[in-house]
């Protein structure tokens, strides 16, 4: 009987044919001739079919280009450049108020410069020796005063009170009873004009408060 | 509600001119899974259109036409077998190219699964490779088809049922046959060298 090894190597035989291939295997040299004969040819046509050449970068070419993955950074610089662009363009473009200021460290010169130029009635700012001016200068309806104070700056805005503005912040009261409230500075109300006085500490901000507070007292 | 999103991204695929639209259902993501696979199988594709054309213009032309297609209808494939799922869509293409060509006689083949005469020693077929692909490539092309798929890609006889869209019994029978008959012209080459010597 002859026996079909390709069936015996994919594992397709019956039982018996299984036996019979087995039998002619162990007693039959050219049976294991024929076997390995096979088995060498399923080999060579694997290792020749597999070595031909394949043109892969050809190949690869036809695959679909997706999108490369590209860096949020440069996305967000150009984003940012962009706004920044729009709001220079936007300033540029807008009117601007005229700044107006003077370097002086004379309390009394500041206070007749900002009455001249903005009209208001307020007592010279002399806030005490540690307190120094050293600029004075004007912005929509109002009037800042700049101290160096421990050689850090605070400002103290002054501006006519017609406005009606509610205190936000924590209420506080000034050491001449009047009300006031704190956040990023100290603000209050007092005679016909708004005050607020900022700075780095809260603290030294509530000081000039309280001493500029005085001065509208004293004048009165 | 699926979201549908038709708009071409950027580097989107042109195949011979046309804009290939699949990202209407699947993310990105799951495209460049696909494709990632689709690239591992370039090799076989190349070979198996290789050996069913018989040209190597004509094998690259099939891959891109297998790939486009494959994208194109993407939707369409279960996720298992890839590889026997291009390989069907290969043929698809090879034959309708053929038609464009000419009408085809069919082939009848003898799917009879019967014995097969046994001299596989390796004295009546050891020829070299570029005979041995010369040989493979002179088979019918049912023959070549199906011991390209299992002997050289080393396929499993139920992915090549699927490839090629018939039981597997037949590709068995099929695969013994043409096993026979490759190694049979080898064989004749080898006994006409003897006897030219």
């Amino acid at each position: 009987m002859k026996v079909n090894w390709q069936a015996y190597l994919d594992q397709s035989l019956s039982e018996a044919e299984m036996r019979v291939a087995e039998h002619e295997l162990a007693n039959n040299p050219s049976a294991r001739q024929e076997l390995n004969g096979l088995k060498n040819f399923l080999v060579t046509v694997r290792n020749v079919g597999q070595a031909e050449e394949v043109p892969l970068e050809r190949l690869s070419r036809l695959l679909p280009v997706q999108p490369t993955k590209k860096s949020w950074i440069p996305r967000i610089a150009w984003s940012a450049g962009l706004v920044a662009t729009i709001i220079a363009g936007v300033w540029f473009l807008q009117p601007q108020p005229t700044r107006v200021e003077i370097y002086t460290s004379n309390p009394f010169e500041a206070t007749q410069w900002a009455k001249q130029r903005l009209g208001m009635d307020i007592p010279v700012m002399d806030l005490g020796s540690d307190a120094q001016l050293f600029l004075v200068h004007e912005g929509k309806q109002r009037c800042c005063f700049d101290y160096r104070v421990h050689g850090d700056t605070y400002h103290v805005n002054v501006r006519a009170d017609d406005r009606g503005i509610r205190l936000e912040g924590t209420p506080v009261t000034l050491q001449t009873g009047t009300p006031a409230a704190i956040d990023r500075g100290v603000r209050w109300r007092e005679r016909k004009f708004e005050f607020f006085i900022v700075g780095p500490q809260k603290n030294i901000s509530l000081d000039l408060a309280n001493r500029t507070s005085k001065l509208l007292t004293q004048r009165i | 509600m699926v979201s549908s999103f038709r708009t071409r991204i950027v580097g989107a695929p042109l195949y011979h001119g046309r804009v290939v639209d699949f990202l209407n259902k699947e993310s990105i993501i799951a495209m460049r899974d696909f494709e990632a696979r689709l690239q591992d199988e370039l090799p076989v594709l190349y070979r198996v259109a290789k050996r069913l054309a018989k040209s190597t213009d004509t094998a690259e032309d099939l891959v891109g036409q297998t790939i486009y297609a494959a994208i194109k209808f993407k939707h369409s494939f279960d996720g298992r077998h890839l590889r026997s799922w291009l390989i069907k869509i290969l043929r698809n293409e090879f034959n309708t190219l053929v038609r464009k060509e000419q009408a085809r006689p069919t082939v009848l083949l003898d799917e009879v699964d019967g014995e097969v005469e046994s001299f596989w020693d390796e004295v009546h077929w050891r020829v070299d490779a570029e005979t041995l692909m010369r040989e493979l490539d002179n088979l019918s092309e049912e023959h070549r088809m199906i011991i390209q798929l299992c002997d050289v890609e080393e396929i499993s006889y139920e992915d090549a049922a699927d490839a090629l869209e018939i039981p597997i019994g037949t590709v068995r029978s099929r695969l013994f046959r043409a096993r026979a008959k490759l190694r049979d012209r080898c064989a004749g080459l080898v006994q006409l060298e003897g006897e030219l010597r």
